[in-house]
């Protein structure tokens, strides 16, 4: 193995949260998100040199997987309704007395998650959560920079107004 | 004083991207304006909550992708993380899917031969995985060292590949692959963890979401020509030499 392949390796596991996290947003299931991105990772791999001489690599892979997702998208509208969004983070299997001001935060705070239109999903994980620029983000999801800065707006707002309306919300804000 | 500031304000001075006359009238006003403060505080928990929302729902990287990513070998027996949550329960199966199936490279020396191999073309079958895929007819399972394997669908992509679908059962973890031939070995375009069989966790089979990989990947390939069960055997008989370009 070339020391450049050695590098892309490397930089592809580096980049694989970054990557399931813009999966997630776009597919709102985890297993699809690991599949999709196992995709791409593969896809990445059979086009090496590609992969290589992309001016950014990141920016590659993300745009890999929004196309893998598009595609998917349109085999869904065949198939039917796409799978809800995973709840994997319920309490229910949990221990009901450790319902701290934390986990109630966080039990609230997925709910609006889970509320917001995959566009603000998708915005607010590529910027607040990976830390995309406001014109990566832009470019990527080819939409005005102005639009992924009201996207990232509102999901704050989504989210934080959200907060304050529960009990604990203050509460966490102290 | 907050009401000079609009969230969108806020949120691109979080972001590090307002302008900076804004910025600055931000930075100045924060240092004496308690409702803006909390304003800001909002914000910033709400993007700390949102972090670990995302996080917390994906739990840790499944071996098979960093496994996958990296081109290491697959550690046959390698143990299992301890799971202390359900979710980390959850991503330690995600995690396990892989673990028997074996990766290797083509420099590498591996006590028992790779299901797959990474070398200069990418991902391939190993050698039994291939002798399996060269040999199988499509509803006819076979069973190998590699695993047990099922072709569903072979076809003839748009660049005129030939190209199968199968599924590797391997105990009770499966794997839906997808493999295309060229230059005498068989690449590996795309696979997905099967899910398990209907009753177990409310699963679904064939058409469920893990299997949205890979018609993707089908989808790119494109299908220009479905074998039948006589081409397959000529396919077979030819050692799939039937690239069309």
């Amino acid at each position: 193995m070339t020391m450049r392949s050695k590098q892309l390796r490397s930089e592809l596991v580096a980049m694989l949260p970054r990557l399931r996290r813009f999966a997630l947003a776009l597919s709102r299931n985890r297993q699809d998100a690991d599949d999709l991105v196992q995709t791409a990772v593969v896809r990445a791999l059979t086009q090496e040199e590609s992969a290589q001489n992309a001016e950014r690599l990141d920016s590659w892979m993300y745009r890999i997987v929004k196309n893998l997702w598009i595609d998917e998208r349109r085999r869904q509208a065949v198939r039917g309704t796409p799978e809800p969004i995973d709840n994997l983070n319920d309490t229910s299997g949990e221990d009901g007395r450790r319902h701290t001001e934390a986990r109630s935060d966080l039990a609230q705070a997925q709910r609006i998650f889970d509320r917001m239109s995959p566009e603000m999903q998708t915005a607010a994980v590529l910027v607040i959560v990976n830390g995309l620029s406001y014109r990566e983000a832009a470019d990527l999801l080819e939409v005005p920079i102005g639009t992924v800065m009201s996207r990232v707006s509102r999901a704050r707002r989504t989210l934080a107004e959200g907060l304050t309306q529960t009990p604990n919300g203050m509460a966490s804000n102290q | 004083m907050t009401r000079l500031f609009t969230d969108e304000q806020l949120s691109a001075y979080l972001d590090g991207v307002g302008d900076p006359a804004t910025c600055a009238a931000i930075d100045q006003a924060l240092a004496t304006d308690s409702i803006l403060q909390k304003r800001m505080e909002r914000f910033r928990r709400a993007d700390q909550l949102l972090r670990e929302v995302v996080d917390g729902r994906l739990g840790m990287v499944p071996a098979r992708l960093e496994q996958v990513a990296a081109g290491q070998v697959a550690g046959f027996g390698a143990k299992k993380p301890s799971p202390v949550r359900r979710i980390a329960q959850l991503a330690a199966m995600a995690a396990a899917l892989l673990i028997a199936f074996g990766v290797g490279t083509e420099m590498g020396h591996h006590p028992v031969a790779p299901t797959l191999v990474f070398g200069p073309n990418g991902l391939t079958a190993g050698p039994v995985l291939a002798q399996a895929i060269s040999t199988a007819y499509s509803g006819e399972p076979v069973k190998t060292e590699a695993g047990a394997i099922s072709v569903a669908l072979s076809f003839r992509s748009s660049k005129g590949d030939l190209c199968r679908r199968f599924r590797l059962d391997q105990g009770a973890q499966s794997q839906t692959v997808v493999a295309c031939r060229q230059d005498g070995r068989w690449r590996i375009e795309g696979w997905a963890s099967s899910p398990p069989e209907p009753g177990d966790n409310g699963f679904t089979t064939a058409s469920g979401p893990s299997n949205t990989a890979i018609d993707a990947v089908i989808e790119s390939l494109g299908i220009a020509q479905t074998l039948n069960r006589g081409e397959e055997a000529s396919a077979i008989k030819s050692g799939w030499r039937g690239k069309t370009h």
